[in-house]
């Protein structure tokens, strides 16, 4: 490796995690507990003193690796991913399964890694890392669901990953670069060469984003994960794959309609749902769908919404996973129809949730206020009204859910009598910095605002904007108590995209299993034995005949004759003299009358 | 002789490297004390190796001919000569003989029981075999090399295999032999058309008619096809893995599949270019298929070692698919990817093998856990594992790069095919892992587990930093093929059509006869 | 704890009188507010979002719940792995 440029000030984050995550196993209680944290804090240290610029350039074979490509925009993100990476560890120090707490830092390195990565091999490597590590975070759940719907994950994710790798190398062999660049997908279907690998391209980073119809991943594994591991995941993959299309397909038209399509898909699936972390998992869809339609439009005020939605979604998100990874870690289930009047057990908690639903909802003076009506706003600006209204139709829905729906089921509801406790204090503390960042940032939006790609003019807090979303959101609120018993969940599950490989899983397993092997066994490994075992196995059987019977037949045959032959002449010999002498006159006789005569 | 250079060393290195291990095998024939028999097999090895390391101190990189060259008559009336010399395509192969004998001797430590003389001297003379078909340049040294492999793989397969050894070793002599007569043939053939020579380069520089290319290609197809092995013809691969010993394995996975595809390196591209370029895509197809089929039937396995032999059929399936695509990214890699399939898979191989000697058996279901019972153990397995399935730093993730870059400059349907077989290749591999490693802990075999010693540390350590190595520079590794590749895809598609007088036109008069017969009266 | 009898206050049905009181303040009040940035017909009439909101709510829960009852809500061990 020939290191061209390296600047004192440029300390990759990741390394903390990657590097720092390799002592975890040898350290034990609090000095582990403090290490992770320390570990955490410096890694956010390092993005701060991180100047803008290119770093860490490597060279490999021909191609040049750019680990540290730090501007406004990854800097934000690396900024956020740092600050989870810290409140998550928080959350998890209690934790005492080393690989899980391992697999949690190895995913929040990749996660940095993908974000400064200036380079697409670069790249692809974090997006691998991230894949494999957060597959454990759903393993070490070890119930018999989690280990199938891991494989499934991970099933998903190197798939993608390799239809990634797919459009890499054709971009590759077109232009010779491996330089992240700005790379959009235009128009509705690949027409050629060009157009084919940034097709390939979005579609690897769309399958991390969960976009329907290749999202069913998301609400699959997220509820199944430990409680602490469906923290990171709910910031991290589908953020890094936000960051990537805004890094290399904003303006792709075709985005905008999936966005808005994802938006109102994860809210209707929410409806329907029993289990709440499930619940949460469909919202992250649909707050990813406000992102993945802000990157599709992509002018400045919609990607700087886009940015910094996804800053105060991680916070916000995780915190709503927090709360519920709460009541499963002390309670046992999430499941809405096994829950109820928790308020009297667990109110701080429920306090914490419900700062994150009015977070995620747009509530003023919360945080999803300054952020996510940004991106909206943008749509406005644009005059796309059909998008803007149906995502003003889906923030109704996502205060009908997180705000009104999971706290009301959980906390009040039907009491069942569920003795809840207050979750340890690590856990509290987590959820306490999460909600104050959510207020804080809802009051204080400024330092936000600085820290985003394009400079902003938009002013959350006028009269206008305060009073739209009060209006929707309250009488949203109404509406829910007018259709209560409409919302009273059932111990269902709802089919998402993945039924056709899931219910013919099996069938693609079957075939492997019956069919193939039959081929494989009874027809291609007999060929051995038919063609060349029996028939070589069978002329060897003539022959041996030929041999035992015939030839030594033929020889016996012989044997025999002179046995009989010498029997015979056993009877001559009588053993009397007056016979030999008989014999021998009679033999010398004829000699004399062979010998004289016959000449 | 104009291919071939001289350089600075003035012994016969190449002649020294092959034959060192025969000599100690005819050493350890009279050695009677069993520990002293198996430290000088350890020292003929390694020694093997050092002997081989100032070959790729003085290579030359930037040339495509012949080096270290020996050339000494042998039987003059039919132009054969002990003729041995590498090349930027040969010149690797031999560093991964001579490293993997050295870890089948210290894996089989303690593993050979009974025969120990018999057993070491077989390592031996397989490895002088091995090295000796790499670095022939005489085809008839070439054949005798390549048939003298059977006898010692025969006897390790056959006296030290597991329960169905003989019919395995069998199964493997014939199909070996079958492919192997039709290779014979077509050497003779060649040199009568070729000039009455066996000498390679001499043979390769003539230009053959179509029809005859197409012949020949077909036999030499048939015998290296059986030896990588190809579809449908794979089917003694699994038997013969799977019985053998763990160094039997270990080497039969490591080299033997290789030399198939050398042959193809060697033979077949340049001396066949117009038969290569006509089935160029049946030949992409097959590859893929290969891959494909060998990675959906790996799936299903439940002994451990018949999985990872059948993985073989997959990656080896990559390896033809690269250098099928005819194009230096393509070659490349596929040559990339034997030297890392030979140490992944000799890894897993060594790996099963350490495991087996505990508990005797290789079926998945025995085992569980293990990542809690034999913690340095999973190190290395997890190692092996993410390497085999092609995590980007490792070393497969670079072969099979290179090799997808030539495939889709080649076709990009079929690229896209291959890309499925590394996705299932992730299927089986992360299954065998969560089977193996992360289960339940099974409570039959736990009892016999304990971790490793350092003997069985010491084997995998150099496999290891090869993996990492190789994955993080790579440009060690391809730096000596540059040169050699480009000489052979120059010989590819620049070679002159020449009307076939012998085959296709007796063929064409045939035809038309039949069709006078049938349609004319 | 105080913070129950805090949240115990808010269940009462004063609380609820004070709730529906906002709800027709908030109403009212959009009738008062200037308008700045006017993209389309909804921003210009007092009191659209108010019915905006209530509307999306009872389309969302009714419309899930048809699409729900056509046929993907199954039961929990549809998969049945």
């Amino acid at each position: 490796m020939k290191i061209i440029t390296m600047s004192e000030m440029f300390i990759h984050p990741s390394l903390f995690f990657i590097l720092g995550g390799l002592l975890i196993p040898f350290l034990r209680g609090r000095t582990k507990q403090s290490y992770m944290v320390a570990m955490a804090l410096l890694a956010f240290l390092a993005v701060v003193i991180m100047p803008h610029g290119t770093y860490g350039i490597y060279e490999f074979l021909e191609w040049q690796l750019t680990f540290g490509n730090v501007d406004k925009l990854s800097k934000v993100f690396a900024y956020i991913f740092c600050i989870m990476g810290i409140i998550g560890i928080i959350y998890s120090i209690h934790v005492k399964n080393d690989g899980e707490l391992l697999a949690a830092f190895y995913y929040v390195g990749g996660a940095l890694g993908v974000t400064l990565a200036g380079d697409f091999l670069t790249l692809f490597l974090f997006w691998e890392i991230m894949a494999f590590s957060s597959v454990f975070l759903i393993w070490y759940r070890k119930s018999e669901f989690s280990v199938k719907v891991g494989f499934r994950y991970l099933l998903w994710h190197v798939t993608g990953g390799l239809i990634l790798l797919a459009g890499i190398i054709i971009k590759y062999n077109l232009s010779g670069d491996l330089t992240i660049n700005h790379f959009p997908f235009h128009g509705w279907w690949p027409t050629d060469l060009q157009s084919l690998a940034s097709f390939l391209i979005i579609l690897g980073f769309i399958i991390n984003a969960a976009v329907p119809p290749f999202g069913a991943w998301l609400p699959d594994a997220y509820p199944v994960a430990t409680v602490t591991g469906a923290v990171f995941m709910s910031a991290f993959t589908t953020k890094t794959a936000v960051y990537a299309l805004i890094r290399v397909c904003a303006g792709s038209e075709i985005l905008i309609i999936l966005g808005v399509v994802m938006a109102i898909y994860g809210v209707v699936y929410a409806v329907l749902e029993n289990d709440a972390r499930r619940l949460l998992a469909y919202h992250i869809i649909s707050q990813v769908g406000y992102m993945v339609a802000g990157v599709g439009l992509g002018t400045q005020m919609a990607i700087n919404g886009v940015v910094a939605h996804a800053f105060c979604h991680i916070l916000y998100k995780s915190l709503l996973f927090m709360g519920t990874g709460s009541v499963l870690y002390m309670v046992g289930t999430t499941k809405l129809t096994e829950l109820g009047g928790l308020y009297k057990t667990m109110p701080r908690t429920m306090i914490y949730t419900i700062i994150g639903g009015l977070s995620i909802s747009a509530f003023p003076l919360f945080s999803g206020f300054v952020s996510k009506s940004m991106t909206v706003a943008a749509f406005g600006e644009e005059h796309l009204m059909w998008a803007f209204l149906l995502l003003m139709l889906a923030s109704a829905g996502t205060f009908l859910h997180t705000g009104l729906k999971i706290p009301y089921f959980i906390w009040f509801g039907k009491d069942r009598g569920i003795k809840g406790k207050e979750p340890p204090w690590n856990m509290e503390l987590a959820m306490i910095i999460g909600s104050l960042f959510c207020i804080g940032l809802g009051v204080f939006y400024q330092p936000l605002y600085l820290l985003l790609p394009y400079p902003t003019n938009f002013k959350p807090y006028t009269l206008y904007h305060i009073s739209e979303t009060l209006q929707l959101l309250l009488f949203t609120q109404l509406g829910f108590f007018f259709l209560i018993k409409k919302l009273w969940c059932e111990n269902s599950i709802s089919l998402d995209t993945d039924w056709f490989p899931r219910k013919y899983a099996k069938v693609l397993m079957w075939f492997a299993n019956k069919p193939l092997s039959n081929l494989e066994y009874n027809y291609i490994g007999e060929v051995y034995e038919f063609i060349i075992q029996k028939p070589i196995m069978r002329v060897a059987y003539y022959f041996m005949k030929i041999d035992t019977v015939v030839v030594d037949g033929a020889i016996n045959g012989v044997g025999k004759l002179a046995m009989v032959c010498s029997q015979k002449m056993q009877k001559v010999q009588s053993g009397q003299i007056q016979h030999y002498a008989m014999i021998m006159l009679a033999g010398v006789i004829i000699l004399i009358i062979i010998g004289v005569v016959l000449p | 002789m104009e291919n071939i250079i001289n350089n600075n060393i003035n012994y016969p290195v190449l002649s020294l490297i092959t034959f060192l291990p025969l000599l100690g095998a005819v050493f350890i024939l009279v050695i009677r004390n069993e520990v002293l028999i198996k430290w000088f097999a350890l020292s003929t090895t390694f020694g093997t190796f050092i002997v081989s390391l100032p070959i790729y101190k003085y290579f030359d990189k930037t040339t495509h001919k012949m080096q270290f060259v020996e050339n000494y008559p042998w039987i003059t009336t039919w132009n054969i000569n002990y003729k041995v010399g590498i090349d930027g395509i040969s010149v690797l192969f031999i560093i991964l003989v001579t490293i993997l004998s050295i870890l089948c001797v210290t894996v089989s430590w303690r593993v050979v029981q009974h025969r120990l003389k018999e057993f070491f001297v077989s390592l031996l003379v397989l490895e002088t075999a091995m090295i000796g078909i790499f670095i022939s340049l005489n085809a008839f040294l070439f054949y005798l090399f390549w048939e003298l492999t059977l006898i010692p793989m025969f006897l390790l397969i056959g006296v030290w295999g597991g329960q169905k050894r003989i019919y395995s070793a069998v199964k493997f002599v014939l199909f070996m032999l079958a492919g192997s007569v039709f290779m014979l043939v077509a050497i003779i053939m060649l040199y009568h058309v070729g000039g009455k020579t066996f000498d390679i380069l001499e043979l390769t520089k003539v230009n053959y008619p179509v029809g005859l290319q197409l012949w020949l290609f077909s036999a030499f197809f048939a015998a290296f096809a059986v030896k990588m092995p190809m579809f449908p013809i794979h089917t003694w691969l699994p038997d013969a893995h799977t019985e053998a010993p763990t160094a039997g394995s270990v080497i039969l996975a490591g080299i033997l599949l290789k030399m198939g595809a050398y042959g193809f390196l060697r033979f077949s591209l340049p001396m066949f270019p117009l038969a290569v370029n006509m089935l160029f895509i049946p030949l992409l197809i097959l590859s893929v298929t290969a891959i494909i089929y060998g990675a959906y039937v790996t799936l299903m396995q439940n002994d451990i070692k018949r999985l990872i032999a059948y993985s073989s059929v997959s990656h080896m399936g990559f390896v033809t698919l690269g250098i099928f695509t005819l194009n230096q990214t393509g070659i490349e890699g596929g040559i990339l990817q034997m030297i890392n399939h030979g140490i992944i898979t000799g890894g897993l191989f060594l790996c099963i093998g350490m495991i087996y000697e505990r508990t005797h058996t290789r079926m998945i279901e025995d085992y569980g856990g293990l990542a809690k019972t034999v913690p340095v153990y999973m190190i290395f397995f997890t190692i092996f594992t993410l390497a085999a399935i092609g995590f980007p730093g490792l070393n497969a993730f670079v072969g099979e790069f290179l090799i997808i870059s030539g495939a889709f400059k080649a076709n990009m349907i079929i690229a896209a095919f291959s890309i499925i077989g590394i996705v299932l290749g992730t299927s089986y591999m992360v299954w065998l892992y969560y089977r193996v490693a992360l289960n339940e802990i099974n409570e039959n075999t736990k009892p016999k587990l304990f971790d490793l010693d350092l003997r069985e540390i010491a084997t995998l350590m150099p496999l290891v930093f090869l993996v990492f190595l190789i994955g993080l520079q790579p440009e060690i590794l391809l730096s000596y093929m540059h040169v050699s590749v480009e000489h052979l895809l120059e010989q590819v598609h620049t070679s002159p059509i020449i009307e076939d007088y012998n085959i296709s036109d007796s063929v064409n008069l045939m035809i038309q006869n039949l069709k006078k017969y049938i349609i004319g009266g | 704890m105080s913070l129950l009898k805090i949240i115990e206050v808010f269940r009462t049905k004063t609380m609820k009188r004070i709730a529906y009181a906002a709800l027709i303040l908030i109403f009212v009040i959009d009738f008062f507010i200037p308008r700045y940035e006017i993209h389309f017909f909804g921003d210009v009439i007092p009191g659209f979002w108010s019915l905006f909101g209530f509307v999306a709510c009872i389309l969302i829960i009714l419309i899930s719940k048809w699409i729900g009852r056509l046929g993907i809500m199954q039961d929990e061990n549809y998969y049945n792995e």
